[in-house]
C-alpha cells in the first residue's frame, strides 16, 4: 500500500540512529502522528510509540513537535 | 444478513464525534462513541474561541460552557498598527471563549442522553471491512475486542488513523501543520472585551500569536508557527513574546498541539466511512479554527448516516452526499482561506505593516470581510492582484 520511502534507513543521507521521545517534554499532543506518512508512530494515550521497523528517520515528526521533544540519536550500525 | 453490534461506530469524542453521535442517535440509530482518553475534553488542545452564531445554530447554550464573551478582535501588525474588528466580521473563531473541558463533556452527555453508548479509555486500533460492514478492533484498559457496524465515522482529530485505514491519505505535510504551544496565564492586563492577534514573522513565522480572554486577568496566550518557517519551535517564540509583554503573568496550564492547515481535501468518504472535523482536515487554514466546522461536519455526517441506514447503502458513492454537504457549507471558505494563507506566507513584515496601515482608517463596525478585502486589494493592487477573483 505505502510506496517505498523516499529516504531509507540505509539511504542517501546516511541516516542511522533512532527516534527517541523525551517523555519529560512531551505533551502528548499528537502533532507528530499527523505528519508521519510511514505510519511509524502512534499515540497510546500519553505515550508515543515508535515502530522502528517502519520509521525512515524522515524527521517530519521532529520538526512538527511543538515541545521539541523528539530527537534522533545515534545507534551502533 | 450478518449481525451488527451497532449501526455506526464513532471514533473520537471531540466536538465532531459527539455531534455526529448525538445527531445519529437522535435519528434513532444504534450508536457507539469511543474515546481513547480517560477524560473527555482533557487535556485541552485548543484556544477555545468560537462564534456565537455557530453555537446558537446547534445548541441551547449553557452558561457553564462559556468562560468569556467578547465583542470583537484586535489585530496587531509587526509595527504595532491595530485593526479592530467586530465579532461578526472576524468570523468563526470570535464571540465566545469556551471552557472546552466542560463543553466537550456536555456534548458527549447530549450524545449519551440521545441514546448513544459511550466508552472512554477505549482506543480503536485498526479496522477492516467485512461483507457489507466494518469490524473495528478496540482496546479498553488492556482488554482487546472487536465490534461490527455498518458505518464508521472517523472523528479522531489531528492524529486521525481512520481515514488511512479506509484508504484516504490524510497525512499532513510538514508545511501544512501549525505547531502550537499555549499557556493559560493569569495575573496579566489586557482588554478582556476582545480577542487579540499578533501577526508577522517577528512574532510567529508562518502563524500568529493569540490572546483569548477567559476572564478579567486570565487568558489563553498561544502561538502557532509553521515548521518550515522556523527552526526554533513555537515555544521559544512564545516565551520571548511573553517575556517582553506579560512578564508579570503566571502560567497555570501548558497546552501543545498541531492544527492541520491543508485546505479542503478532495473527499472525506470511503466505503462505510466518513471523516469529520480535524480528521477530515476541516480546520480553517487561515485562522486554525476547527470547532465550528467539526460541529457542522458531525451534524452532516450524523444525518447522512441515517440516510445510508435507511437506504441500506454504505458505498462511497452514497456517502458522497456528506462530501456535498460540507463542501456546500464551508468548502469554499476553506479553499479561499487556503489561498489567502499561502499569500500571507509570502509576505514579509514590511508588507504586512503596509497592508494593515492601508485599512486602519476604516470603520470596521460597518464593513464586511469581503468589502474590507476589496478595499485592501484596490489600495494595494500590485501586492494583492492575484486575490481579486476571490472577492470581486
Ligand atoms: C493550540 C490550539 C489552539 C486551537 N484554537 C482553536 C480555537 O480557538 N478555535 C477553534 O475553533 N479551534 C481551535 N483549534 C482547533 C480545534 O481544537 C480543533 O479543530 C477541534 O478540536 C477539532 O475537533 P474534532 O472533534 O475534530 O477533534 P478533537 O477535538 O481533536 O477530538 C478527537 C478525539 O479523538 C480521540 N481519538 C483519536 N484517536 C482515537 C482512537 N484511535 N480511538 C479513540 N479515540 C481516538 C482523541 O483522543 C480526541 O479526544 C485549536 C487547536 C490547537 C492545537
Ligand atoms: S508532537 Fe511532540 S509533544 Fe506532541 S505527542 Fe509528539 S512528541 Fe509529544
Ligand atoms: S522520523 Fe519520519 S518516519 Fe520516523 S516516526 Fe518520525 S515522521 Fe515517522
Amino acid at each position: 500500500m505505502i510506496a517505498l520511502p523516499e529516504q531509507k534507513k540505509d539511504g542517501k543521507n546516511n541516516e542511522t540512529g533512532k527516534i527517541v521521545i523525551d517523555r519529560y517534554k512531551c505533551a502528548y499532543c499528537a502533532a507528530c502522528i499527523a505528519v508521519c506518512k510511514y505510519d511509524a508512530n502512534v499515540l497510546i494515550e500519553t505515550f508515543v510509540y515508535i515502530d522502528e521497523e517502519k520509521c525512515t528517520l524522515c524527521k517530519a515528526c521532529v520538526r512538527a513537535c511543538p515541545m521539541q521533544a523528539i530527537e534522533i540519536i545515534e545507534t551502533e550500525s | 444478513m450478518q449481525d451488527y453490534d451497532y449501526d455506526v461506530i464513532i471514533v473520537g469524542a471531540g466536538p465532531g464525534g459527539s455531534m455526529a453521535a448525538k445527531t445519529a442517535a437522535e435519528a434513532g440509530l444504534d450508536v457507539l462513541l469511543i474515546e481513547k482518553r480517560q477524560e473527555i475534553g482533557a487535556p485541552v488542545r485548543c484556544a477555545e474561541g468560537v462564534s456565537r452564531e455557530v453555537l446558537e445554530e446547534f445548541f441551547e447554550i449553557e452558561k457553564s460552557w462559556i468562560a468569556k464573551e467578547v465583542v470583537g478582535a484586535i489585530i496587531y501588525s509587526p509595527d504595532g498598527t491595530q485593526i479592530k474588528m467586530t465579532a461578526k466580521m472576524a468570523g468563526n473563531e470570535v464571540g465566545f471563549v469556551l471552557e472546552r473541558k466542560i463543553f466537550d463533556r456536555a456534548l458527549a452527555r447530549m450524545a449519551a442522553r440521545a441514546g448513544a453508548d459511550v466508552l472512554v479509555k477505549t482506543t480503536a486500533t485498526s479496522m477492516k471491512r467485512s461483507e457489507n460492514g466494518v469490524e473495528v478492533e478496540l482496546r479498553r484498559m488492556g482488554e482487546r475486542f472487536s465490534m461490527k457496524s455498518k458505518l464508521v465515522i472517523g472523528a479522531d482529530g489531528v492524529e486521525s488513523r481512520v481515514g488511512k485505514w479506509a484508504g484516504i491519505d490524510t497525512t499532513v505535510k510538514i508545511g501544512e501543520i501549525e505547531s502550537c504551544v499555549q499557556y493559560l496565564m493569569t495575573g496579566i492586563e489586557f482588554d478582556a472585551d476582545y480577542t487579540h492577534f499578533w501577526l508577522g514573522n517577528r512574532y510567529a513565522p508562518g502563524g500568529y500569536i493569540w490572546l483569548f480572554p477567559k476572564g478579567e486577568n486570565t487568558a489563553n496566550v498561544g502561538i502557532g508557527v509553521l515548521p518550515t518557517k522556523t527552526k526554533k519551535g513555537p515555544k521559544s517564540h512564545l516565551d520571548k513574546f511573553i517575556e517582553e509583554r506579560y512578564p508579570e503573568g503566571e502560567i497555570i496550564e501548558v497546552v501543545a498541539g498541531g492544527v492541520p492547515v491543508t485546505g479542503p481535501i478532495e473527499t472525506a468518504v470511503a466505503d462505510n466511512v466518513m471523516l469529520v472535523g480535524d480528521a477530515a482536515r476541516h480546520a480553517d487554514p487561515m485562522t486554525g479554527g476547527g470547532i465550528a466546522n467539526a460541529i457542522k461536519g458531525g451534524y452532516f455526517a450524523g444525518k447522512v448516516a441515517k440516510e445510508a441506514i435507511d437506504a441500506n447503502d454504505f458505498s462511497k458513492e452514497f456517502l458522497r452526499r456528506y462530501d456535498e454537504m460540507w463542501k456546500n457549507d464551508f468548502g469554499e471558505t476553506l479553499r479561499r482561506n487556503k489561498i489567502i494563507q499561502k499569500k500571507m506566507l509570502k509576505m514579509d513584515d514590511e508588507t504586512i505593516n503596509k497592508l494593515m496601515k492601508s485599512i486602519s482608517g476604516y470603520d470596521l463596525e460597518q464593513i464586511s470581510f469581503r468589502r474590507l478585502m476589496i478595499e485592501m486589494i484596490k489600495k494595494n493592487p500590485r501586492l494583492l492582484w492575484d486575490l481579486r477573483d476571490l472577492f470581486f
